[in-house]
């Protein structure tokens, strides 16, 4: 039986990750800790877990960690629990720099215990098949790839930089990046970046359009926009469109879903019945702490960080106005 | 009707060539006299259809009584025939892309300028009725300030055509298919500041009938527009946009807008039909028509035909330089 303990519950996720945690075996939430001792409460009645009042204790009650604090606090929790010897699961993205994301895996690496970075969606089974599809040569050769990543604003610390190091286009643009780097087997080597306030006009940018050029022959582009608007039906979406020599596949990862009309809410949604990519995700966090090394399907300390090079690269092109090299350290 | 007939050639009997044919006979006040193609034998099938006169010569169109020319000719010959049939007194429907150069474009309006007929280009989209209606929805603010908008259109290369393979000759998918997005884009969210391109322009040829393009312009009024433009589909084409804005969302994908769909054991295939009235091709030849009778601004001038073509030979530069390219 392994013992997790949550490492804040800033970020919205830890609600998938504890409810995914509590359907496998083997491992069990020990309890919460959290910078902020309110929202530790708040969770901790939430989830109906312990609270821990101090990290030394969180960490010494369990075997690995997951962190889902605001993006800023993520070295920090991390070199802790490293120091520690605990495993770790980070929340996307790694960190607000690559610096940063750097230590963390050269951390892990001394102390040989495990780093994860939160990539849920290298789990979904429509995903899966889109890579076995194009690893089969379904389409041929791939020649270019396009991918949305587009959500509702989430507000909150996400939209205060000091706390998340950057608006969509730190939010949203790892987690297809991830997925294109894991589909070409390549990674990237320039990236231009459109971005903007135009929809909530805050300090922050809550548009993104991103094309990357990987070392690979091949291009792609992806939107990262907080676009969805409060009145969209769902969060959000994951969408791929893949060029081959020999056709065009698709994928839209959340549209297993019926459409609910509600008179009681005033609202139009959608009844999502696709399986849970965040269960997959943390039985294999589960499946590679009782093994010990890292599961095949999950994303490393270095895929999280090689996505946070894309970002700190988007941004550059933003400043240049020409395509940025991505910066990739060892 | 009384009043004016308006007699029509066509030049270029292929696929445009036909479909304008159609659209100009239902036009109560207009009459299909010529119908002109290099290949005689294509000129003679279609003009049997209209009982119109058919010729492979462009020189006998000019010097014949028609009053306005539909051109529905490959991209690289637009300029020269355009020059002559304006030169020649005759009104000009030149089909999209104006041209494949900037230069060629102003040529072309010049050359209206001079002979005092009008020109319009093919720019159909905008007769659309799901993207008229997103301009009318956007200029009365449903979506508030547009921010960022994605558009898409093609799917199946063009396999009718012997020459869209051919970049000096089609311009290639930017040129061909994204140009329709570009005009639309631009007739919403106005001038484009910079542009910055990847496609597969560069391989297209006799030998890789595909081609992919992925633009993303920033308008000079700050909206981020990402348009795909493809051929690279074997089997689906499809067209699709969605504007966001600080106030709302609009969406539409053509695959989710059929009204009927039959599946047989041959074929599964989804439909969307319109009224005659209101199909595309059909207004765009009615308001040329109308223009030309009494005097009704045009809906799409030479002057939007080649705002279009320097954003589409920006977005072909960015692609082939890799570098954002400014206007």
């Amino acid at each position: 039986m392994k013992n997790i303990v949550l490492l804040s519950s800033a970020h919205l996720h830890a609600d998938a990750y504890i409810h995914e945690l509590s359907t496998v075996s083997d491992a069990r939430i020990v309890g919460v800790y959290d910078n902020d001792a309110a929202r530790a409460e708040v969770a901790g009645t939430r989830y109906g877990i312990p609270v821990f009042p101090a990290l030394d204790a969180a960490l010494d009650a369990s075997d690995a960690a997951i962190i889902c604090s605001e993006n800023i606090h993520h070295e920090m929790f991390a070199l802790e629990a490293i120091k520690a010897g605990k495993h770790v699961l980070c929340e996307k993205p790694l960190a607000t720099t690559p610096e940063a994301a750097l230590r963390m895996i050269n951390a892990a690496d001394a102390a040989n215990v495990l780093l994860m970075t939160a990539f849920p969606c290298r789990f979904s089974p429509a995903y899966q098949q889109f890579k076995h599809l194009l690893n089969s040569g379904a389409i041929g050769d791939i020649r270019a790839l396009r991918g949305t990543n587009q959500g509702m604003c989430p507000g909150g610390w996400f939209v205060q930089k000091e706390l998340s190091g950057g608006g969509a286009v730190t939010d949203h643009t790892v987690h297809v990046t991830d997925l294109l780097r894991d589909l070409t087997g390549s990674e990237v080597e320039s990236v231009y970046c459109e971005l903007g306030n135009g929809l909530l006009h805050g300090d922050f940018e809550d548009t993104g359009v991103v094309t990357l050029e990987f070392e690979k022959d091949v291009f792609a582009t992806l939107d990262a926009s907080w676009s969805r608007p409060k009145s969209f039906t769902t969060w959000g979406n994951v969408t791929l469109y893949a060029v081959g020599t020999k056709g065009t596949l698709e994928m839209d990862m959340f549209n297993q879903e019926g459409m609910l009309y509600s008179d009681l809410k005033g609202k139009v949604g959608v009844q999502n019945w696709g399986s849970s990519i965040d269960r997959g995700m943390v039985a294999a966090f589960v499946d590679s702490l009782l093994s010990g090394t890292l599961h095949e399907k999950a994303a490393s300390g270095t895929d999280g960080l090689r996505a946070v090079e894309v970002v700190e690269a988007a941004y550059a092109s933003t400043i240049a106005l020409q395509p940025a090299k991505v910066n990739h350290r060892t | 009707m009384n009043g004016p007939t308006l007699k029509v050639a066509i030049i270029g009997a292929g696929v445009m060539g036909q479909q304008h044919a159609r659209s100009w006979t239902q036009v109560p006040y207009a009459t299909v006299t010529t119908i002109c193609d290099f290949n005689l034998d294509a000129a003679t099938k279609l003009a049997t259809e209209f009982h119109a006169v058919a010729t492979a010569s462009i020189d006998s169109v000019l010097a014949s009584d028609v009053d306005v020319v539909s051109v529905c000719i490959p991209t690289c010959f637009h300029t020269d025939t355009a020059v002559k049939v304006l030169e020649s007194g005759k009104h000009l429907l030149l089909e999209k892309p104006m041209a494949l150069t900037v230069e060629d474009c102003h040529t072309i309006e010049a050359a209206a300028a001079l002979s005092g007929k009008l020109l319009t280009i093919g720019q159909v989209v905008r007769f659309f009725p799901e993207y008229e209606n997103a301009k009318r929805a956007v200029d009365a603010g449903a979506v508030g300030t547009p921010a960022v908008v994605r558009c898409r259109r093609g799917g199946i290369f063009p396999l009718w055509g012997t020459w869209f393979h051919d970049v000096n000759k089609s311009g290639g998918a930017i040129y061909d298919v994204g140009i329709h997005e570009i005009d639309w884009l631009l007739w919403l969210f106005g001038p484009v500041e910079r542009v910055y391109a990847r496609s597969l322009t560069e391989s297209l040829g006799e030998d890789c009938k595909q081609d992919f393009a992925l633009v993303t312009l920033r308008h000079k009024s700050g909206v981020i527009s990402h348009m795909e433009a493809c051929w690279a589909d074997p089997v689906v084409s499809y067209n699709a946009f969605e504007i966001a804005g600080d106030g709302g969302l609009l969406t539409h994908d053509s695959r989710n807008n059929a009204t009927l769909f039959i599946s047989t054991a041959e074929k599964q295939e989804a439909m969307s039909p319109l009224a005659d009235a209101d199909e595309p091709y059909n207004k765009q030849v009615a308001a040329f028509a109308k223009s030309i009778v009494d005097g009704t601004p045009l809906v799409v001038t030479g002057a939007d035909g080649r705002a279009a073509i320097a954003v589409a030979a920006a977005a072909l530069e960015s692609s082939r330089t890799r570098k954002v390219v400014t206007l």
